[in-house]
């Protein structure tokens, strides 16, 4: 069980760094993550499915983090490449391209940007999203949708740019 | 194909984009983006997006794992300082047991030793197996570490005892403050809700001794000492199949060196 959980921290480490976008912080949230794990150890008898489990403390912890931060005054977005390393061997083609992604990422909605990141990046597969995130798959699937698309709007060049697409690169 | 098509979904697409679609749907999503190059276009989309999402996020997972998260050294900081509840409502039981049972950990020979051992681990045993004999749930965890942990004195590596042969499953194992140092609890149970508790700890005079019948109120047991650890092994079992288990916990232990 502990080598089980030990095999998810480089990836509870990559969750946490895309959800807040800074590395120490997000290190503090994977050390709280995996210290609540241990305390919960003896409420699971089955070794199944413990990266799931992993991630929905990880992530309950979030939730409480937001809502404790949300009674703070808003402070200033991050700069895209803050907390972010790129592979030493990416082009500066990618570089951009994946900043620009990162502040896409960065301005999606928290419901949907935690589905694309477990589902993107993290390979979850739905049912395990919706386990995580504690709801049902039709919801995983439509945040999903709307993550994907939203992301291809902010990020494609306005070529083809209607109003419903600056719309929606406006409402938040 | 004999059997009716059926209609694509969004979220098929989805499906197609994350791969976890089978042969057949893959194909059958595949054909129809390419007779609606508008939608293949969109889906091809985020299939770049999606690799160009894991590149730019990648970097976190590849980096070494910093102390602070060290899961080894987590688990050694909570034995030592983070008691959990119920092993402090244990703890308090057993600190009556050992008042009663006299100074084993003064270092007094077996008999005394035996006598004590087995008052401890009658106590840990009625504490946890009715605390949780309602739900299948465990407070034992992580056996191996927990024994090694509690055995670290004796100069040899001991395991949690495997049962599995005899029909008892290990649900977990918890470390329990003693008189001497600590004991850990292992909590086994098989096919029929029966539990069995194993309890291990250091005993300071050291020693090995044959294995005899501990009786405790309504419920037998064994206790022995083998090379400077004491076993304790209860369950609500008939007595000759008590020796049979603490036959095998004990050979296999001698079999593995451990």
């Amino acid at each position: 069980m502990l080598s089980q959980i030990e095999a998810c921290v480089p990836a509870l480490r990559r969750y946490a760094a895309a959800l807040l976008r800074n590395r120490q912080d997000a290190d503090d949230l994977v050390h709280d993550c995996l210290v609540r794990a241990l305390d919960k150890l003896h409420t699971r008898h089955e070794d199944g499915d413990v990266r799931a489990w992993l991630f929905s403390i990880l992530h309950n912890l979030f939730i409480s983090q937001r809502r404790r931060a949300a009674s703070r005054p808003e402070h200033d977005p991050l700069d895209a490449a803050e907390g972010v390393a790129f592979h030493a061997a990416s082009t500066q083609e990618d570089t951009l391209r994946w900043q620009e992604l990162i502040r896409a990422v960065d301005r999606l909605p928290a419901d949907q940007r935690t589905v694309i990141l477990l589902v993107s990046v993290e390979d979850h597969t739905y049912a395990e999203a919706a386990r995580v995130l504690g709801v049902p798959i039709g919801t995983v699937m439509s945040r999903l949708a709307r993550a994907r698309e939203r992301l291809r709007e902010m990020v494609s060049e306005p070529k083809n740019g209607h109003a419903e697409s600056r719309r929606l690169r406006v409402v938040k | 194909m004999t059997t009716p098509k059926r209609p694509i979904s969004e979220d098929d697409l989805h499906a197609y984009v994350d791969g976890v679609l089978d042969e057949d749907r893959h194909a059958a999503i595949e054909s129809y983006l390419q007779s609606h190059p508008e939608i293949g276009q969109r889906v091809a989309s985020y299939v770049a997006q999606r690799a160009d999402l894991r590149a730019a996020f990648a970097a976190p997972a590849l980096e070494p794992i910093p102390p602070q998260l060290n899961l080894s050294s987590l688990v050694e900081e909570r034995l030592r300082f983070r008691p959990q509840r119920w092993v402090a409502a244990a703890a308090a039981v057993l600190a009556l047991a050992i008042g009663a049972g006299g100074g084993w950990f003064l270092g007094s020979r077996p008999p005394a030793a035996i006598a004590t051992l087995s008052q401890e681990a009658a106590a840990g045993y009625a504490v946890f197996v009715s605390a949780h004999s309602q739900s299948d749930a465990s407070p034992f965890r992580e056996a191996d570490a927990l024994v090694g942990w509690v055995a670290h004195g004796v100069g040899r590596s001991v395991k949690a005892p495997d049962l599995a042969k005899a029909g008892y499953r290990l649900l977990g194992a918890a470390l329990v403050p003693a008189a001497h140092g600590s004991a850990a609890m292992l909590h086994y149970r098989n096919a029929h809700g029966t539990s069995l508790v194993i309890y291990i700890r250091p005993v300071p005079a050291g020693g090995t001794t044959p294995l005899e019948a501990i009786d405790i109120g309504t419920i037998d047991g064994c206790a022995w000492i083998d090379r400077g650890l004491g076993y304790s092994l209860i369950a609500a079992e008939p007595y000759g199949r008590l020796v049979d288990l603490s036959q095998q916990v004990r050979e296999e232990s001698a079999a593995r060196g451990s």
